[in-house]
């Protein structure tokens, strides 16, 4: 605790964003022996990312880190900016300018594209832009959804093709007294889609739903999980992976799909239908969406490296609505590299390269590190990471003091931005609070950032932080 | 709390108010802070599918998981970790970062594991927290191949 003695005042690190892997940064810098101030700058004027914004509304218990990090934004040294945004409200450079280091936790903000015929048809939509609209992101909030279809198919077999399919497959009252936004509860409860089918290009061996999401998605509420006995037959390659003991997720996954398979006649209102070795190939239509046609896929190579191959067989399917979910992929920034193929900020362990040179005092962590895997907590270890390589550099980054937050704030001033400090969030965060009382939820999200905005223009004794 | 325990009872310590007004540093080795523990009464009351670390974790603890987790429920004593069941969040992140699948979620967990569930509980809530990953004990790697990972 007597490193900083002799060091040239306090290490001033902007972070830029505010979701699990920028606020574990700014854990992992508050908890080490430096003496740091950090900057975390968020283009929303909420924070917590897609812990807000992303985690489903009927899964609470995983909204639990916000605790965790309303505890790391009021610890001393930690200055909240929400409302600005990199790009339109200050740059890069001038973050550097002000502080010692610039940590990138902007996460992977769209979805991977399909590449197909029609996909922009209406009716077509990412997950994203679906999951943002439950959630109340004021990006997605004006969104339409045409929910009058019957059939809705999703492209993709991970957690969040399994959130999307299992929000739309729920009775809308198990929903009500969850966080999800008004808005969607009136159109989810005027849903007539009876029938989902979820889509993957391999098997259920090489599913990436984790198993408890999958298990969820088995036991809905007035909806059947079925899928076909002759797809999960599986090939020698198959059995080697679930031989594997660290395998363990997948073994589980197919227990599940085989129950699935044995599923006799239901009645249940809703059925989803999970189906294997089909890639999107084309999604016809005249005014909407009205099939999707899928080419037929084998599978080729050796354990843990099979590829789906077109067998030349296609099959189609009627329907209405196509969610797809894919992947996501990181947005470049305009004054940083960028790893075209990968879609994250080229970086060893955490240092941003221009190519094989270390960009001084650029940083990136979280999804926009090593790309858009794993879960909350994974973004804890990844942080971790690239603070220790921060902090590592700490006798060059503070070779010269720098103004830290205040400089940032006088530019802000200067620029007329109104930024959105942590007393300012706890107000929002408490108006939302309230208003969600009445219906009985934790909360009711604002969902447009001028809704937000108006909430510190009417207070007039702000709270105590 | 049983008192010939050697570790303190640190409950005392979980209330915001407590905390000096830093209160995530220090960071060492030997951390006790518990600024990130989410308190009992702020979760959501609904079914609960608590995680528990299980036997492979003796002599081990590679504490790997611990920085996987988002909530900061791990204890630990000199041989192994446990999870507090009342501030897990069931998210899952821990099981795949154990080297020798030490953690399993009680649905899936093998049979004879219930009293795991018993031993996380109580021995979770008389031990310290952790909060960071640690060396793994000098009997890591032995056991680890006793236990073929």
């Amino acid at each position: 605790m007597q490193t900083g003695r002799n060091a040239p005042g306090p290490l001033h690190v902007a972070v830029v964003g505010s979701g699990p892997s920028g606020f574990y940064a700014a854990e992992a810098l508050l908890r080490s022996e430096a003496d740091v101030r950090i900057s975390m700058i968020e283009r929303l004027p909420t924070p917590y990312g897609l812990v807000r914004s992303g985690v489903a509304p009927d899964h609470p218990n995983l909204k639990q880190p916000m605790i965790v990090y309303d505890r790391i934004a009021r610890t001393e040294g930690f200055s909240f900016l929400g409302n600005v945004m990199i790009g339109r409200d200050v740059t890069v450079d001038e973050l550097l300018a002000t502080h010692h280091a610039v940590v990138m936790a902007c996460g992977a903000q769209v979805d991977k594209r399909m590449g197909i015929p029609g996909e922009d048809l209406r009716g077509s939509h990412t997950a994203t832009e679906f999951v943002g609209w439950y959630n109340g992101h004021p990006d997605h909030r004006d969104r339409t959804f045409d929910l009058s279809q019957e059939v809705a198919v999703i492209v993709g077999q991970g957690n969040v093709a399994a959130d999307v399919c299992r929000i739309l497959a729920k009775p809308v009252d198990e929903l009500r007294q969850s966080d999800i936004s008004a808005h969607a509860i009136e159109v989810l409860a005027e849903s007539k889609i009876r029938e989902f089918y979820v889509v993957g290009r391999r098997g259920p061996a090489q599913a990436k739903f984790t198993s408890k999401e999958l298990r969820e998605l088995g036991s809905v509420t007035d909806c059947v999980a079925v899928a076909n006995a002759d797809e999960c037959i599986l090939n020698e390659q198959c059995e080697k992976e679930l031989a594997e003991r660290s395998n363990m997720n997948a073994t589980k996954n197919m227990e599940l799909f085989r129950r699935f398979a044995d599923q006799i006649a239901s009645d249940a209102r809703r059925r989803i239908t999970f189906r294997f070795f089909a890639s999107p190939k084309e999604l016809v239509g005249q005014e909407r969406v009205e099939k999707i046609v899928l080419t037929r896929n084998r599978l080729e190579g050796i354990a843990f490296s099979q590829v789906a191959r077109p067998s030349g067989e296609t099959e189609e399917i009627d329907c209405g609505l196509v969610f797809r979910s894919i992947g996501y992929r990181g947005v470049p920034i305009s004054e940083l590299p960028f790893d075209e193929d990968r879609s994250v900020l080229p970086n060893k362990v955490g240092r941003i390269l221009e190519g094989d040179r270390p960009l001084p005092g650029l940083y990136v962590t979280g999804w926009l590190k090593r790309g858009p895997s794993g879960i909350i907590g994974t973004n804890r270890a990844d942080s971790m990471e690239t603070v220790e390589n921060l902090l590592a550099d700490f006798p060059s980054l503070t070779a010269d003091p720098k103004p830290g937050v205040g400089g940032l704030q006088q530019l802000l001033e200067e620029r007329g931005v109104r930024s959105v400090n942590l007393s300012d969030w706890i107000n929002i965060d408490s108006a939302e609070v309230e208003r969600g009382k009445k219906e009985g939820k934790p909360r009711e999200k604002f969902t447009r950032i001028d809704d937000m905005l108006d909430v510190l223009a009417d207070i007039t004794c702000p709270v105590r932080v | 709390m049983q008192k010939q325990l050697s570790h303190p009872d640190l409950s005392g310590l979980l209330e915001l108010d407590s905390l000096n007004s830093r209160g995530l540093r220090p960071f060492t080795a030997a951390d006790k802070v518990t600024l990130g523990r989410v308190k009992p009464q702020d979760r959501p009351k609904e079914t609960r599918l608590p995680h528990i670390v299980t036997d492979n974790c003796q002599r081990c603890r590679f504490t790997d998981c611990v920085g996987h987790c988002p909530v900061e429920c791990f204890h630990s004593d000199d041989e192994r970790l446990y999870i507090d069941p009342d501030v897990c969040i069931d998210c899952g992140a821990c099981i795949p970062a154990c080297p020798v699948q030490a953690i399993y979620e009680v649905i899936d967990m093998p049979d004879g594991y219930l009293p795991w569930i018993e031993i996380n509980a109580e021995r979770s809530r008389m031990l310290p927290l952790i909060i960071a990953k640690q060396d793994p004990l000098p009997t890591a790697e032995a056991r680890r191949k006793e236990l073929d990972f």
